[in-house]
């Protein structure tokens, strides 16, 4: 479900708005949305609900919405971590981006849910951590959640 | 066979800290040698959903969810409620803490945790304390003006004492504070439709505030009526009941399709609002109004005959306040005890306002809890380890005027701690009562003295005095109580090795 192309490595963002800004401009780029701005308002309202901050650097926004029009998980690695209100108050630097089409039969979200379930463990993140290229990032991701 | 954990995960999106939390629980059971199975409410739905079997072999059910789960499959199970962040944070604790805190679920739902502990299910109750909860606010900031205005009404004699209530509309400083007197009088005059208002809004929502709201106003106006005084706190509970039943009996009606938008805006409240002014013009105002007067007239006159009466009324609304910590009886006595003060504010003034239950309520509201907590500290050799730690959360807890923080203890070996609650809280009922202390609003607890109005005979002492005399009987009661109890059970346990232990 990770492609390569939506692995965006070494970005830097100052905030969680300007980082949705930019993931929702590769998303219309590949295809994913078909309007930026939507998906932008969609990921920050599920922000407003309560934070989507895990802990040890990690967040996964994410949101369902009409603007998707294929379903993708973005992986991002900032230059430097942003505040995003983290349960061990770590600054986040990892992101899975989730974007969930809103005709979703839920095997989007099974696959989500999967992924979730494997960021708790400790050593699945200390890959992603250490991970060298997207490709490798690619692999890590597509090996857990199939 | 090692224990069984069953938990419930659902987050406000259902995508992904549900199953964050899923795994983290499930994880760290397995890690400390539980069988663990997790329930996720996501938005796919409800997913590796528990057997009756498993429910019933569960020693302990954790709910991680920031979303509405049902608890009914669990009565009798030992069911904690926490948010879906605590499970992701700090599983082992979680686990842990459920272990050593969760409480039985009962149908009533006292019990049930450490969330919704003392809620009581009783749903006419429900309304009452939603549109009671909605009044506080103007309740106390109404009743500390007056308060306030009240303390310069008053002129001393060359002796001190204070004699001549009343304000010097002449003067600069007795025009503000006759003002401020008369903004207090306005607060406790609109806190009646307010309380109404929000209590049928209750009941069947927004449609149902004007009718109410019209309608205590109404009941409660000797003018409109053309009665002698107006019904008052129970005039306002009838016509807040009325309005949110006739609103919701006439929000199911069909009605044409063509004017449902005008429904709830217009129809429902227009008509409901003409109804309840049927009903209460020509049926209920009247008689209401005349068994108001007469309640607080035979209150008065009662108290007048017999100085021991309010004493006991102190005592009466104490027990109740102490005997099941935040349920229908203890509510009931904070009802009545803000219905007597407001109704005989609006009816005598400030001065022939009777406090009697609304200061006993406060006073014994903090009885319980610091009274587990001191017992803790004094008997020490009758509580585990973490009783004792449960003890200073009681304190806290009662610190701040939450009966609740006593509901783990009174939940363990109630036959032990409701005796000695409800002693406790009626001592300081009536040692308050007996000292004339008047409450205005603030904390229902020692601190109340400092954070909040009361009127007493000397500075904070009789105030604090009575509630450390009620908490202290309550602390060895529960000693002594659990001494015996202690006993008991080593006798018992030398004739046989019972499964109560495990069942508890």
């Amino acid at each position: 479900m990770l492609k390569q192309e939506n692995v965006i490595l070494d970005v830097s963002a100052s905030s969680k708005e300007a980082l949705f800004e930019s993931i929702s401009k590769v998303a219309l780029e590949t295809g994913v949305v078909s309007d930026a701005a939507a998906f932008v308002e969609g990921l920050k309202a599920r922000e407003t609900v309560s934070s989507t901050g895990f802990m040890d650097g990690f967040a996964i926004p994410h949101c369902k919405s009409t603007a998707v029009k294929n379903p993708a998980v973005f992986f991002i690695r900032l230059q430097e971590g942003i505040e995003w209100g983290l349960t061990d108050n770590t600054a986040a630097q990892y992101m899975f981006c989730l974007a969930i089409s809103d005709s979703d039969d839920g095997s989007q979200l099974k696959v989500l849910s999967k992924l979730s379930r494997k960021l708790v463990h400790a050593d699945f993140r200390s890959q992603l951590k250490t991970a060298a290229s997207a490709s490798d990032i690619v692999e890590i991701v597509n090996q857990a959640i199939s | 066979m090692s224990k069984k954990v069953l938990a419930i995960t659902g987050c406000a999106a259902g995508i992904a800290h549900t199953f964050m939390a899923a795994e983290s629980l499930e994880n760290a059971a397995k890690a400390m040698g539980y069988d663990v199975k997790v329930e996720t409410h996501g938005t796919i739905g409800v997913e590796n959903e528990f057997t009756s079997k498993e429910i019933q072999e569960a020693d302990v059910i954790i709910i991680a969810a920031d979303i509405d789960v049902s608890l009914d499959r669990f009565i009798d199970k030992r069911v904690m409620k926490t948010y879906v962040k605590a499970a992701i944070e700090n599983p082992e604790g979680l686990i842990k803490q459920a272990f050593e805190t969760a409480q039985k679920h009962s149908v009533k739902g006292e019990t049930v945790g450490n969330v919704s502990l003392g809620k009581t299910n009783n749903s006419a109750v429900k309304h009452l304390m939603s549109g009671i909860s909605y009044m506080i606010p103007m309740c106390i900031s109404a009743g500390l003006l007056l308060a306030i205005a009240n303390i310069f009404a008053f002129s001393a004699d060359d002796a001190g004492n204070l004699v001549n209530w009343g304000f010097d509309v002449e003067t600069a400083s007795g025009l503000f504070f006759s003002k401020l007197f008369a903004l207090g009088q306005i607060g406790f005059k609109l806190m009646i439709p307010l309380f109404a208002g929000f209590t049928a809004y209750s009941i069947a929502d927004r449609p149902a505030i004007a009718p109410a709201m019209i309608g205590a106003y109404i009941i409660n106006d000797p003018a409109f009526l053309g009665t002698e005084a107006g019904a008052g706190f129970l005039g306002a509970i009838i016509v807040a009941f009325l309005a949110g039943y006739i609103v919701k009996y006439l929000k199911q009606i069909p009605w044409p399709k063509i004017i449902m938008p005008i429904v709830p805006i217009m129809v429902i409240p227009l008509l409901a609002t003409f109804a309840v002014f049927v009903v209460v013009f020509y049926g209920i105002g009247h008689p209401i109004a005349s068994v108001m007067t007469a309640l607080y007239d035979g209150l008065n006159s009662l108290s007048n005959a017999y100085a021991a009466a309010p004493i006991f009324i102190g005592a009466l609304i104490g027990a109740m306040i102490g005997f099941d910590l935040g349920g229908p009886v203890n509510k009931i006595a904070l009802i009545f005890g803000t219905a007597v003060f407001t109704d005989t504010v609006a009816k005598y003034g400030i001065q022939g306002a009777n406090f009697v239950p609304g200061t006993a309520a406060q006073a014994a509201i903090s009885v319980a809890p610091l009274g587990a907590w001191l017992a803790t500290k004094l008997f020490k050799n009758v509580f585990s380890s973490d009783q004792v730690v449960m003890g200073n959360n009681a304190m806290a807890m009662g610190m701040v005027g939450i009966t609740e923080g006593a509901i783990p203890f009174a939940a363990s070996k109630p036959l032990v701690f409701i005796p000695a609650n409800v002693i406790g809280s009626a001592v300081a009922g009536a040692l308050v009562t007996a000292f004339g202390a008047k409450f205005y609003g603030g904390l229902g607890s020692p601190l109340g003295t400092f954070v909040g109005y009361i009127e007493q005979p000397m500075p904070f002492l009789p105030w604090i005095f009575s509630i450390c005399v009620g908490v202290s009987v309550t602390a060895c009661m529960i000693g002594f109580g659990l001494k015996q109890a202690q006993k008991k059970a080593l006798k018992e346990a030398e004739k046989e090795e019972t499964g109560e232990v495990a069942h508890a």
